[in-house]
């Protein structure tokens, strides 16, 4: 009969070369989240000096002409934003702090966006069209994620519309104000504000669409006829 | 773009994050102590010394090997035939060749060797592989006896070769072959291909720790005492090659191996054939394991006690658990897709190329790919130990990696099932 002698040194190099391997992984992947959140910081850094800018160019408007004032770089950014941000509250969670901070962050410049467009609208008589988006992800709003993407949809569809996507839950005072306005509560989500109309539950795209002014749709219904693709909502002009 | 980031599952997943970073970490843990086991004894820088020329030759030993055959009517006599040419003197090897009740022509083909000096056949009723390994044994008066199922091939200088490692340790009372697939010509054998090569890298390793608990059936070689001290084959759940190991080990006898010894065996061929097979190792590993509950967590045995055998047992799970994981995953991506669907009909894909931000990064996502990385290792040098030719593409490895995982967790949760339900497993 042979003895069965345990090799401890063997256990302890196993869990040393182990515990390397970990170390080094969560190392590197902190590190390319850390390398993330300075691109959002960037772009929110970008966004922010854009609005400062465009809030500029609106107070010397006396000055320039409306022709002067763009603002399509600003809503590439917000979507470029929106995107990234979408991507880490999926991977980190939304008890990040650091991800909270900058959806906080995202949350505040789409207000500024949403009002300073409103005014260039009135100003220089072109009216923006603004979709505002109230939205849970706690589990406590089953039809959010189809209205998400119905408005996904329509934003990467109608280069002219502009979603502000709001979490509800954000603990923002700015949200609040925005969702008592609306008259936004929890248990009305997903709530779409558009134009002039509030509406309470999951919208269907044809709804969306016919809201739209005419103006914005004929881009959309050439492209997908171009595609090919069947669609119900061929409102042409 | 997400306007709608899915959090609404982070409380299941975290939950699910926690328990696949202590299965990836045991994982990886199993694989270095594996991979440290191998390397300690030189196993590949100081390659098995061939036993051919040795420098003060011992007299070689009286062997016999057990045949036992039911229905193998289109094997048998390949397999006997490679036993013959065994590099071996003919007056020291005999072969007995038990026919266990088949239905067949194995028993025609069996008796055009009757007569043959070292050749003798022996009929029963249908009793089971045992059985026919038993009544063999009754008649073995070599010092050393092996068997080889009859879908198996040998090497000619395998026995020499495994002989020569009984000569070198006095203390091991079983020696374990490298087994390999014999003409790996479908999906299912190329995949067992590259599992059997894994195998002669991890048997090697399980040597040098004294840590084996199978002597499988194609031409593991015993000292014919061990039988006389622990007692013959029992029926044992259908793996009786696992069962045996284990009584070993729990008596606390050494089982070696030899890694040049090379055995090949027919694979099954396709899914449902290897599922019945791999069912029933399965399920034979489960209730052995129950039988030999005292080897776990036992210092007494070792690292096969303290290590090994528990981590087998929770691989079956994890192996599930991953498994349920992937469908839970793959289940919620579909729906999704569905919803996406219905929301807004068919949109084309974006088919550019994500930037670096969209990249998986997780943690998680790197330890995978180091076990990954370190299971390709061993392949790698299985494949080396194997005597397998260098190539740029092993289409064995690439199947093995990309699909093993999921073809596994059938057997796994059907002998998990047939475990608890008390329902039995067939041999085929």
């Amino acid at each position: 009969m042979t003895a069965h002698p345990l090799n401890w040194q063997r256990y302890l190099l196993a869990l040393i070369i182990t515990g390397g391997v970990f170390w080094l992984a969560i190392s590197i992947s902190n590190r390319i989240h850390n390398e993330r959140v300075k691109e959002i910081q960037s772009i929110e850094n970008n966004i922010s000096m854009n609005i400062l800018s465009l809030e500029t160019q609106f107070d010397l408007l006396a000055e320039v002409s409306c022709d002067e004032i763009d603002n399509t770089i600003l809503s590439k950014e917000l979507n470029s934003l929106a995107e990234r941000l979408g991507y880490m509250e999926q991977q980190r969670g939304k008890d990040d702090t650091e991800v909270e901070r900058l959806k906080e962050y995202y949350s505040l410049m789409q207000i500024k966006d949403y009002l300073l467009m409103k005014k260039i609208g009135k100003e220089c008589g072109d009216e923006p069209v603004s979709i505002l988006y109230f939205y849970s992800n706690e589990g406590d709003c089953p039809d959010c994620e189809k209205e998400g993407y119905v408005l996904t949809y329509l934003r990467e569809n109608y280069p002219g519309v502009r979603v502000y996507a709001f979490d509800y839950h954000i603990g923002l005072s700015a949200v609040s104000t925005f969702t008592s306005m609306y008259n936004v509560t929890e248990n009305l989500l997903p709530s779409v504000v558009i134009g002039k109309k509030t509406l309470y539950g999951f919208q269907e795209k044809e709804t969306l669409e016919a809201l739209l002014p005419e103006s914005l749709k004929k881009p959309n219904d050439t492209s997908e006829t171009d595609r090919g693709i069947p669609t119900k909502t061929t409102t042409k002009k | 773009m997400h306007l709608y980031s899915d959090t609404s599952l982070l409380v299941t997943s975290v939950f699910l994050t926690y328990v696949t970073y202590a299965v990836l970490f045991i994982s990886l843990y199993v694989e270095v102590f594996y991979t440290l086991s191998f390397f300690e004894k030189g196993s590949l820088t100081k390659p098995e010394e061939p036993p051919e020329k040795p420098r003060h030759p011992k007299p070689l030993p009286d062997v016999t090997i057990l045949v036992p055959c039911w229905n193998e009517e289109t094997t048998v006599e390949k397999t006997v035939h490679s036993l013959l040419s065994l590099n071996y003197p003919k007056k020291k090897l005999f072969l007995f060749l038990i026919d266990d009740g088949s239905t067949d022509n194995t028993w025609d083909i069996m008796k055009t060797f009757e007569g043959h000096p070292q050749i003798r056949l022996f009929q029963k009723e249908n009793g089971g592989k045992h059985t026919a390994l038993n009544l063999g044994l009754e008649h073995v008066q070599t010092e050393i006896v092996g068997s080889l199922d009859a879908d198996s091939f040998v090497h000619p200088e395998a026995l020499l070769r495994m002989v020569d490692t009984f000569q070198k340790d006095k203390d091991v009372m079983a020696v374990t072959p490298a087994m390999k697939i014999y003409r790996p010509d479908s999906l299912m054998r190329l995949i067992q291909h590259a599992e059997y090569l894994l195998g002669v890298f991890l048997r090697k390793a399980g040597a040098n720790m004294n840590a084996l608990y199978v002597t499988p059936g194609p031409f593991s070689l015993f000292r014919t005492i061990i039988f006389e001290k622990i007692g013959n084959y029992k029926n044992a759940h259908l793996t009786e090659d696992m069962e045996f190991a284990m009584r070993m080990q729990h008596n606390g006898y050494r089982i070696g191996n030899r890694s040049d010894a090379y055995v090949y065996t027919v694979g099954p061929k396709t899914l449902k054939a290897l599922y019945k097979q791999r069912l029933r190792w399965t399920y034979g590993f489960i209730n052995n394991a129950r039988d030999y509950r005292t080897l776990f967590f036992n210092p007494k045995h070792g690292d096969l006690g303290i290590l090994i055998m528990p981590t087998a047992m929770f691989f079956l799970f994890a192996a599930i658990f991953f498994s349920g994981v992937a469908l839970f995953t793959w289940s919620k991506d579909i729906w999704k897709g569905v919803e996406q669907l219905r929301a807004v009909g068919f949109q084309f894909p974006d088919f550019s190329l994500p930037t670096w931000f969209f990249f998986n990064t997780d943690a998680i996502i790197f330890i995978t790919a180091a076990v990954l990385a370190l299971t390709l290792g061993i392949l790698v040098i299985g494949k080396k130990i194997g005597g397998e030719e260098p190539r740029i593409i092993w289409w064995d490895t690439l199947s093995f990696l990309l699909l093993y995982g999921a073809i596994a967790t059938l057997w796994n949760i059907a002998a998990v099932y047939k475990t608890l339900t008390s329902k039995k497993v067939f041999w085929r």
